[in-house]
């Protein structure tokens, strides 16, 4: 660092922590204020991180249980800690049901709603090739290779069951392998995120279908709408000029802060109706929500919202 | 850096600060292989290995506010706490510097984990040039600094300042090539 202002060859040392104590307060105090250094030790850190990867192994059944006694010792578990969390499920819940869901419908469509439109698609037959295909970069990723199946609706199906299965052999690993996710941003995130989406997704579409038969519509359940809203807000909250403190009522509900800074307005509706706008299927102004504080605030944070579908 | 946070990381915090044993349960179950591993690769004794298995989560269980998934994803906070108690342990133990390169770069008898993934980052690491990757595994594993490095390998300072830059450039790389 002595020849050139910058950190140079140091930043190798740094990032995997190997720089004397005074080389360290050095390094830490010109990154903080150099971009550019800054940029490489972060890069060159997360690809330290990954060396740890390959040292992974199973510790031994037994020290399970040794683990979690002692942390019970050190801080008890809460009573009911379930009910106020109920979105801790399985990544492919959610998906899975919705797949079932769907393809009952979808059994019973007649073939002339087949050819009705649903908005924002031409008709129901290219809505349900639209999300095949935007199931395909996650059965991509899960390694899922499939013969031509000439039927949409099988050919969605079959898919969907090679992903729950490819995913349910995969494990951790898989479920951390980044992912295209689908919509209008190009945006990639570990595998076990992309499949709150595909359940997000394929659960407004059986709405969709829902409406195109005259059914009446379907929430999603508690822990897939915690899910969606878990997913959607960090994506929401990097868009946001200023932060707006989300107040969703009913299940999968509860109190969230997206978007940067100190909140500019509360904003409060269901859960269940955050998530249709979210999808797509309701508006800023269609969206019934309750705004408090910074209307500007609140109505950009819901015209961003209502841009987070697959459509 | 503004990077989004991990959405399951972000579900298990709040669990965890509920106190919900179910997160622990799922967190330990997710985890402890990363951890395990690091610590027994560092320490190379299983007993060690476990007790910094076991502080890593107790200390996660008892105070998870501190962990902040807008920084950095738990699996790579959970590895760095690891890998902190293990060169505190390795530095502990260490009477010189006797350093087992070989040690570093052998995969001990028991089973490692096998996916895809995994392979792939053991096949990077496997791929670099035999110096950088000593260096590398040297200051990662046995916790040395880049002058100690220089001196086990019997090279210039400038030298281990460099490979240990240009391993982890040359690895980041191969890594994005392959999409991860």
């Amino acid at each position: 660092m002595t020849e050139s202002p910058h950190v140079g060859d140091l930043a190798g040392p740094y990032a995997v922590g190997a720089c004397s104590p005074t080389e360290t307060v050095a390094v830490a105090a010109h990154v903080s204020t150099c971009a550019a250094c800054a940029a490489e030790i972060d890069s060159l850190s997360r690809t330290a991180d990954w060396i740890g990867v390959t040292a992974a192994r199973p510790p031994s059944p037994g020290l399970r249980s040794r683990v979690l006694a002692a942390a019970l010792a050190a801080r008890p578990a809460a009573a009911h800690p379930a009910a106020a969390h109920p979105a801790v499920a399985h990544p492919t819940a959610a998906y899975r049901s919705q797949v079932a869901e769907l393809d009952r419908l979808l059994a019973d469509l007649p073939p002339v709603l087949w050819q009705q439109p649903s908005r924002p698609h031409p008709t129901v037959r290219t809505m349900i090739g639209h999300l095949t295909s935007n199931d395909g970069s996650v059965a991509a990723a899960a390694g899922v290779e499939l013969a031509p199946v000439e039927d949409v609706r099988r050919r969605w199906r079959v898919q969907a069951d090679a992903i729950l299965v490819a995913v349910d052999r995969g494990g951790t690993g898989l479920l951390d392998r980044p992912v295209r996710l689908a919509g209008r941003r190009e945006m990639r995130r570990p595998l076990r995120e992309a499949l709150i989406q595909r359940g997000f997704e394929t659960w407004i579409h059986a709405e969709d279908v829902r409406a195109v038969m005259g059914l009446p519509p379907q929430r999603p359940d508690a822990a897939q709408a915690a899910g969606i809203v878990g997913f959607a807000l960090p994506l929401l909250s990097a868009a946001l000029p200023r932060a707006v403190s989300l107040v969703l009522t009913g299940d999968g509900g509860g109190t969230h802060l997206a978007g940067p800074g100190a909140p500019a307005a509360e904003v409060t509706l269901p859960a269940e109706r955050f998530c249709r706008l979210l999808a797509g299927r309701l508006t800023a102004d269609t969206a019934g929500a309750v705004v408090a504080g910074d209307p500007v605030a609140a109505h950009t944070f819901l015209t961003v919202a209502a841009t987070m579908g697959c459509d | 850096m503004g990077t989004l946070p991990i959405t399951d990381d972000v579900r298990l915090r709040e669990g965890l600060i509920a106190g919900s044993e179910q997160a622990l349960a799922e967190v330990y179950d997710t985890f402890s292989p990363y951890v395990f591993g690091m610590a027994l690769q560092m320490t190379r004794d299983r007993g060690a290995a476990e007790d910094i298995t076991q502080e890593v989560f107790v200390d996660l269980w008892r105070r998870p506010e501190r962990f902040d998934p807008h920084r950095a994803p738990l699996r790579g906070w959970l590895c760095m706490i690891a890998r902190r108690r293990g060169i505190d342990w390795v530095r502990r133990h260490r009477t010189r510097v006797t350093v087992q390169i070989a040690a570093a770069e052998a995969t001990p008898e028991d089973v490692v984990l096998n996916s895809t993934t995994h392979r792939q980052v053991r096949r990077a690491v496997a791929d670099l040039p035999d110096t950088h990757r000593e260096a590398v595994l040297l200051a990662y594993y046995d916790g040395l600094t880049y002058r100690e490095v220089a001196q086990a390998l019997n090279i210039p300072e400038g030298t281990a300042k460099w490979r240990l830059r240009n391993a982890l450039h040359r690895l980041g790389e191969r890594l994005l090539a392959e999409g991860l």
